[in-house]
C-alpha cells in the first residue's frame, strides 16, 4: 500500500469513528422509521374478499394478515366468527367451544402470516337475509390461547332495498367513479334533519389502520366541501370524484369515506342556525 | 245442379302457374362498412352512469344523468383511419373528468367491417370501449360503453354510456 492511500484510508477510519455515534443515533432513527412505515403498510388491507361485496345468499371467501398480531407465526389458524356487530347476532356454527375449534372452523394458509376461509352468510349464522346486516371474527389458536383483535363490522350486501335518508349513488364506487351523495329529509325522524336547508356537503376519506390490536380509521388529508343541488322536494344531492377531489399519498390505501349535509335551520328568533345531517360512511369497491 | 270440378281445377292450376315468376329485385349495392363511418373527431354530448347490480336486484335509482354535473362536454376523441385500417387516435379531455385516459396512441377493433370493441392502445396502457351504436343513417352519434367490474369476481358493477356528436 502506498503512502497516500494509506493516509487517505487513515482518514476514512478517523472520520468514521469520530462519526459513530451520531450515525447510530442517525440510524436508530432511520430504522426506526423504516418499521413504523412498514407496520402501517402491513395493516392496510388486512382483510379482503372475493367478491369484494356479497350478499348474504352468496359464497366468499375472505383472506387475513394477522401480521403484528399474536396469530402472527402460527401453523395453526381457527376462525371465530359472529353476525351483527351492533346487536342481534348470532355465533358462526364454527364457533364451538372456544378452547377446542372444530376442524369446520380451520382456516387455510395462504403463504406468511394470510389465512383464508370461505362461508355463505345464511349457512354461517342460521339467519335470513333479511336478518343479517354485517358479521365480524377473528382469527385463534385451536385452544383459544391466542387470537388477533376483532375484525369487524363488515356488511352483507341488501337483497332488498331499503329507503334511507342518506345514500350514495351507484351503491358501489372505486375512488375514480362520480359519486353522487343524496339526502332525503322525507326519511329523517330528526327534526333538525327535517327541518334544515342544506348548502354544502363535507366528505373526508380514511384509511385503515391498527391501534393497539384494533382496526381504526384515519383520516388521510382533510374534508372537501361541495355544493348541493335539490333534486326533488326535500331531496337534495351532491357529487364528487374522488380521486380528483382528493391528493391520495402514494402508498396509501383509501378504504372509504364519510359525509355529512350541512345547513341551517331557524332558531326560536328566527335568526339561521347551524346544523348538519348524520354521518354517512361508504367503503371503496376494487373494480377494474 | 251438377258441379263441375275439373274445369275450376284446371283454371285454378293456369292462374297458379301464371303466378310463378322471378321477381325483378335490384342488386342490393355495396356491403355497408360501419367501420369507416367511426373516423373523425367526435365530442361528447351526453353521459349517464348505470348501477348495474341496483339494475340487476330490481332496485330503484338505477340511473342517472351526469352530463351537467361535470364538464364533460369538453372531452373530444378523435380516430384516424387509413380507408378501413384503423390507425392512430387523440384525446383532448379539456375541463372534463378523463373519460379514456391515454392522450394518444393506435386504435384497433375487434371485427374489421363490424366492430363491436375498440381498444385504444399506447405501448402497454390499453383503454377498451364497448360500441352502443354506429353513427349511421338517422342516428349520427357515436355511443360507446365503459364498464367497471369488481376486481375479484368480475361482476359488472357500474357502467358509463357516452354519446358523442362528430365535430
Amino acid at each position: 500500500m502506498t503512502l497516500p492511500a494509506a493516509s487517505s484510508l487513515f482518514h476514512t477510519v478517523t472520520c468514521l469513528l469520530s462519526n459513530k455515534l451520531i450515525r447510530m443515533t442517525q440510524y436508530k432513527k432511520i430504522i426506526a422509521l423504516c418499521v413504523l412505515f412498514l407496520t402501517l403498510y402491513s395493516v392496510n388491507g388486512q382483510v379482503t374478499f372475493s367478491p369484494s361485496s356479497f350478499t348474504a345468499l352468496d359464497s366468499v371467501t375472505l383472506v387475513v394478515d394477522v401480521s403484528g398480531t399474536d396469530m402472527a407465526g402460527r401453523t395453526e389458524a381457527y376462525i371465530w366468527i359472529f353476525s351483527n356487530t351492533s346487536g342481534g347476532g348470532k355465533d358462526g356454527f364454527t364457533n364451538t367451544a372456544w378452547g377446542n375449534s372444530p376442524p369446520s372452523a380451520k382456516m387455510k394458509n395462504v403463504g406468511g402470516n394470510k389465512w383464508q376461509f370461505g362461508f355463505i352468510g345464511t349457512t354461517m349464522f342460521s339467519q335470513s337475509p333479511g336478518e343479517l346486516k354485517d358479521f365480524g371474527f377473528l382469527v385463534k389458536a385451536q385452544d383459544g390461547s391466542k387470537q388477533s383483535p376483532d375484525y369487524k363490522p363488515y356488511k352483507f350486501d341488501p337483497l332488498v332495498f331499503t329507503p334511507t335518508v342518506l345514500r350514495i349513488f351507484p351503491s358501489k364506487v372505486d375512488l375514480t367513479d362520480v359519486v353522487s351523495l343524496n339526502f332525503d329529509q322525507t326519511l329523517s325522524t330528526d327534526p333538525n334533519e327535517q327541518r334544515m336547508t342544506p348548502s354544502t356537503a363535507t366528505v373526508g376519506i380514511y384509511k385503515d389502520s391498527l391501534d393497539n390490536g384494533s382496526t381504526v380509521h384515519i383520516q388521510v388529508g382533510g374534508n372537501i366541501t361541495l355544493p348541493v343541488r335539490k333534486t326533488a322536494d326535500q331531496k337534495w344531492s351532491a357529487s364528487f370524484i374522488p380521486s380528483s377531489s382528493f391528493t391520495i399519498p402514494a402508498g396509501i390505501v383509501i378504504t372509504r369515506f364519510r359525509y355529512k349535509f350541512l345547513g341551517t335551520v331557524l332558531d326560536a328568533n328566527g335568526a339561521p342556525a347551524s346544523t348538519s345531517s348524520s354521518e354517512g360512511e361508504q367503503t371503496f369497491t376494487s373494480m377494474k | 245442379m251438377t258441379f263441375k270440378i275439373v274445369p275450376y281445377c284446371l283454371f285454378l292450376a293456369a292462374l297458379l302457374a301464371a303466378g310463378c315468376k322471378p321477381e325483378n329485385y335490384k342488386p342490393l349495392g355495396k356491403a355497408a362498412t360501419p367501420i369507416t363511418s367511426l373516423a373523425g373527431t367526435w365530442k361528447v354530448s351526453s353521459v349517464t352512469q348505470k348501477d348495474e347490480d341496483a339494475a340487476n336486484k330490481g332496485f330503484p335509482y338505477q340511473v342517472t344523468d351526469l352530463t351537467s354535473l361535470f364538464p364533460y362536454t369538453d372531452f373530444a376523441l378523435t380516430l384516424n383511419m387509413n380507408g378501413n385500417t384503423p390507425t392512430t387516435f387523440s384525446t383532448a379531455p379539456g375541463q372534463s373528468p378523463k373519460i379514456i385516459t391515454l392522450a394518444s396512441g393506435n386504435w384497433s377493433a375487434d371485427d374489421p367491417t363490424f366492430p363491436k370493441v375498440l381498444t385504444l392502445a399506447n405501448g402497454s396502457d390499453t383503454a377498451k370501449v364497448t360500441l352502443g351504436a354506429y353513427p349511421l343513417g338517422a342516428n349520427p352519434s357515436l355511443k360507446i360503453t365503459l364498464a367497471k367490474r369488481d376486481a375479484s369476481s368480475g361482476k359488472l358493477l357500474i357502467s358509463y354510456s357516452y354519446v358523442f356528436v362528430k365535430q
